[in-house]
């Protein structure tokens, strides 16, 4: 008995002795194969469904816009799908000559017409698209994805009875009634015209017009309003694209970088479920069609998705890798395991806990470097205390930044005295400080001097370790400079959020990553039409700020605006900026031309695999021992 | 004994019936909804969403439907996290590569608890019996989360051939199969010894030996049939457990098995795919505990004689 057990256990590690003289990542980087950790399981590879950073990492490298990004600059671009640009002195209309040579993977041409389907479909009403709002810089975009179809049909209308001012002062509550009344109801509607409320300067002709204009539409089905829309999409030719804005954009190709503004196969889908269809079936391996440098492989649930080399793609003579292989590993410990036991060429992400030991053994390889991101916390102002201002201002003078950063988070960031982070050529007003004794005084003002009968207020967090642990670090913070003492409440991701989006909280510990490289992005938050505000803070003031940065084509007349804008914000303190995240990482010194960028969208043909002279596999660097 | 086993197969039946009819009515009572995402989303795409998926309909409905889909057409549902994906085909994926890892999982298991548990009956109270004690005790106090990485860093770091984590070569399954096995094994070898000193400590054994039986053949014929029967009906639902795979040991080595999707499917709110899960672990529960009940029966006459 004992000497087949011993005889088992031998042949077994015989058998594993004897095999795997290379490391994954030494027989990749052989093939031209480039492995990347992907934080999480892809959900989608559909541009219009993805949402995820992981997904867009992977859709960035199956498809491209118009314009392409540096591989060493977030705020430079080049040609891509488009050949040339100009735009008009306004710089809100816009003129994108196509390249001829632009195919999909299939040997279809990319034409405008693919551009427009895309639009079209990622706005469409019945569609669902999370990132519609993306679009919405194109003129009538946001009035078709909302279907405010009153006022789509009466602009469309060949008379034009009513004047466009005389539309706009009907309130949206009463375009929405409209919009979703039956046949029946509008019929009776017909009948007494004020069951609902009106605009008063509007005569009964009027309001008969846009009640039969309705009735009509109701009649024949409530059909798709994208032609009578007249979203700001042209294509004068199969190679020519022209974008119309709704406010002057100089930043505009920036914005074409995201992948909601890529290009989408007209003619598969039309093949495949229509443009409504969710499925994706068009982006699965097998079936897959794209215009980028690489297109869909392999897809292995939790396992890996593998890219391959696009040969149909207009500069692949450009592209040294032969495939991308993005591994979903959530778990950074794991992660960072399996790149010193030399699986993955680059890790997504290494936590702070180990933080010292990756520097200890990696060095150089060990990255951190500026990311688009904020790392914040939420405060409900409808809330009291949380409702008066000096209170969100004491707990925010309280918190000790740079502490946080060297201790907590461990390098992983810079000390936030703002919002917006740094880039794209905009100063952020630094205007908090950490001020324990004029902190003290505020609360004192309030009504709580040396944080007497302060209510116990609660500090919610996702369930990640490191949340949990700068929640414990800003508690003791604000107890020992304050006096005050907050509980912490740790739930997990999709309940956090929910209780987040219904303001069911006190302070919140959140997170923002810009979409594009832009301050509006992080600003947008703030005002009072945003969806993701969540804080129940806004100020006329404000908006305002906002829109007339919007509004105006020069560009530092632009930022002057917004940081004006974020002076006020940061004034009336509805959120505790914390620190402004550095994206950590290990990359094996094989990889060549992989430059650190705030977005971490890398452009996949600028990288390329050299073997190294470094040993690659410790366990033989070991054995040398 | 067939009447009894179409008996337990009835019940069965009403167990998963009943099973997923509670999930299906929990997972809906959960904060938040399978939209979620990192962006708030405007009320009319949620609607359009939900309206997708027929979520906009009541609970009764939808609960009819998921019936009708899987009874009628054999759909267990689209994922609402992954669209265009089928839960079956997510089954079909990672079934395979958590019932590998279980197999041998279990193969390790049945072939170092049970004869440690034996050895530890037949040596009560001296040092082989301590030692085999303490190693399970450790074993099913050190939870996977710490064993695993230390198998990865303590093994697979250092072996050539063994990999810290990842699913890219066939060595891959030896770690988390050793690690899954471990903690069963462990198991197994109290509750083999339990049953053996039970038995051991039977007339029927001193008979044996007093007959002049061989110590071997005490062991072999007269004494594993019956002290195993607490390891055999432990096993039934082990199996199945292992089977369907573990989502600390999946995540620590980076394995792509259906443990994961059952952590993930539940903090994404994926509710067909809950559903999916759910159902398939359930039936495979209840075929383990069908295979486990037969086999007690035909190991142990008492048990047929009850029943018939």
């Amino acid at each position: 008995m004992m000497r087949v057990y011993a005889l088992l256990c031998l042949s077994f590690f015989t058998l594993i002795w004897g095999c795997n003289e290379q490391s994954s990542v030494e027989k990749a980087t052989k093939n031209g194969i480039l492995i990347l950790g992907n934080n999480a399981e892809p959900q989608s590879f559909d541009p219009h469904i993805a949402t995820s950073v992981g997904d867009m990492h992977i859709i960035n490298t199956l498809m491209e816009g118009l314009v392409r990004g540096d591989p060493a600059n977030d705020d430079k671009y080049h040609p891509g799908v488009a050949q040339s640009w100009q735009s008009n002195q306004q710089a809100n209309e816009w003129i994108f000559h196509l390249r001829k040579d632009a195919l999909w993977s299939d040997g279809a041409p990319v034409t405008s017409g693919d551009f427009a389907y895309a639009f079209h479909r990622l706005l469409h009403p019945n569609f669902g698209g999370r990132y519609a709002d993306m679009l919405y810089p194109l003129i009538h975009a946001e009035e078709y994805n909302k279907n405010n179809r009153g006022i789509i049909l009466c602009k469309s209308s060949i008379e034009q009875l009513i004047p466009q001012e005389k539309l706009a002062q009907i309130s949206p509550n009463t375009w929405n009634k409209l919009n979703n009344m039956s046949l029946v109801e509008l019929t009776q509607l017909q009948e007494t015209p004020n069951l609902i409320p009106w605009a008063e300067s509007l005569t009964n002709g009027e309001k008969a017009h846009i009640i039969s204009l309705m009735i009509a539409d109701a009649q024949a089905g409530k059909p798709d309003l994208w032609d009578k829309a007249q979203v700001g999409v042209e294509c004068p030719d199969s190679h020519t694209l022209v974008l119309k804005l709704r406010s002057p954009m100089p930043q505009l190709p920036l914005l074409l970088l995201h992948i909601t503004w890529f290009p989408l196969p007209q003619h598969i889908l039309e093949n495949r479920g229509g443009i409504l269809d969710r499925t994706g079936s068009w982006t699965r391996p097998g079936k897959a069609v794209s215009n980028g440098p690489f297109v869909m492989g392999t897809h292995r649930f939790n396992d890996y998705v593998e890219v391959i080399k696009n040969p149909s793609y207009h500069a692949a003579n450009r592209v040294k890798l032969n495939a991308i292989r993005f591994l979903p590993i959530v778990n950074g410990f794991t992660e960072t395991r399996m790149f010193f036991d030399g699986k993955i060429h680059i890790t997504n992400n290494v936590p702070p806990e180990m933080s010292d030991l990756a520097h200890q053994r990696a060095g150089n390889n060990y990255r951190q470097e500026n990311y688009y991101t904020t790392i914040f916390y939420r405060l409900n102002t409808k809330h009291p205390p949380l409702n008066d201002v000096r209170i969100r201002q004491a707990l925010s003078m309280a918190v000790d930044r740079d502490t946080l950063v060297r201790e907590v988070v461990r390098g992983a960031g810079t000390p936030a005295y703002g919002f917006t982070p740094p880039g794209a050529g905009y100063q952020t007003p630094k205007q908090i400080k950490f001020n324990p004794q004029r902190a003290r005084q505020l609360l004192a003002q309030a009504g709580y001097p040396n944080g007497k009968g302060f209510p116990r207020l609660e500090l919610m967090t996702t369930s990640r370790e490191v949340q949990k642990t700068m929640a414990e670090a800003i508690q003791a913070m604000w107890q020992k400079h304050l006096n005050i003492h907050i509980d912490i409440r740790s739930c997990e991701w999709t309940a956090y959020k929910f209780a987040q989006n219904t303001m069911q909280y006190d302070i919140s510990s959140s997170s923002w990553s810009g979409d594009y490289l832009d301050p509006s992005t992080f600003l947008d938050l703030w005002t009072s039409q945003s969806g993701n505000n969540n804080t129940g803070w806004n100020t006329p003031n404000f908006d305002d700020k906002l829109n007339q940065a919007r509004h105006t084509g020069n560009i530092p007349q632009r930022m002057t605006l917004l940081q004006q804008g974020e002076d006020i914000m940061l004034d009336q303190a509805p959120v505790i900026p914390l620190y402004w995240a550095k994206r950590c990482y290990l990359k094996r010194p094989e990889v060549k031309g992989w430059h650190p960028l705030l977005l971490d969208n890398h452009v996949p043909e600028a990288i390329t695999l050299k073997e190294s002279s470094l040993p690659t596999n410790p366990k033989k660097e070991e054995s040398h021992d | 004994m067939i009447k009894m086993i179409l008996k337990r197969m009835a019940q069965g039946v009403l167990v998963l019936f009943i099973l997923e009819t509670v999930t299906f009515f929990l997972i809906r009572l959960m904060p938040g909804h399978p939209f979620m995402g990192e962006k708030n989303l405007p009320s009319h795409v949620l609607a359009q969403l939900q309206a997708n998926y027929g979520l906009d309909e009541s609970a009764i409905v939808q609960y009819a439907h998921y019936w009708q889909n899987i009874l009628l057409h054999g759909n267990l549902g689209p994922s609402l996290i992954k669209e265009g994906i089928g839960v079956s085909d997510i089954l079909a994926q990672a079934f395979p590569v958590s019932l590998s890892i279980g197999i041998w999982g279990m193969i390790i298991s049945i072939l170092t608890g049970i004869p440690a548990g034996i050895l530890a009956a037949l040596y009560k109270n001296k040092w082989i019996d301590w030692s085999v004690m303490l190693c399970a005790m450790a074993g099913i106090c050190i939870p996977a989360f710490v064993l695993a990485p230390l198998f990865g860093i303590g093994l697979g770091m250092h072996i050539p051939g063994l990999s810290v984590a990842g699913w890219d070569d066939p060595y891959c399954i030896i770690l988390p199969a050793l690690t899954l096995g471990l903690v069963n094994a462990a198991y197994l070898a109290r509750l083999t010894r339990g049953g053996m000193l039970e038995i051991l400590s039977m007339d029927f054994i001193r008979t044996a030996r007093a007959k002049g039986a061989s110590p071997l053949r005490v062991i072999i014929t007269h004494s594993l049939k019956g002290g195993l029967l607490p390891a055999i009906s432990y096993l039934g639902p082990a199996f199945a457990a292992m089977i369907t795979g573990s989502f600390v040991v999946e995540t620590c080595f980076q394995v792509p098995g259906m443990g994961q999707h059952f952590v993930n499917a539940t903090t994404d709110r994926d509710y067909f795919l809950i559903q999916g899960l759910v159902l398939f672990y359930g039936f495979l529960i209840v075929v383990a505990n069908l295979v486990v009940d037969i086999i007690q029966m035909l190991i142990n006459p008492r048990l047929r004689s009850q029943e018939s």
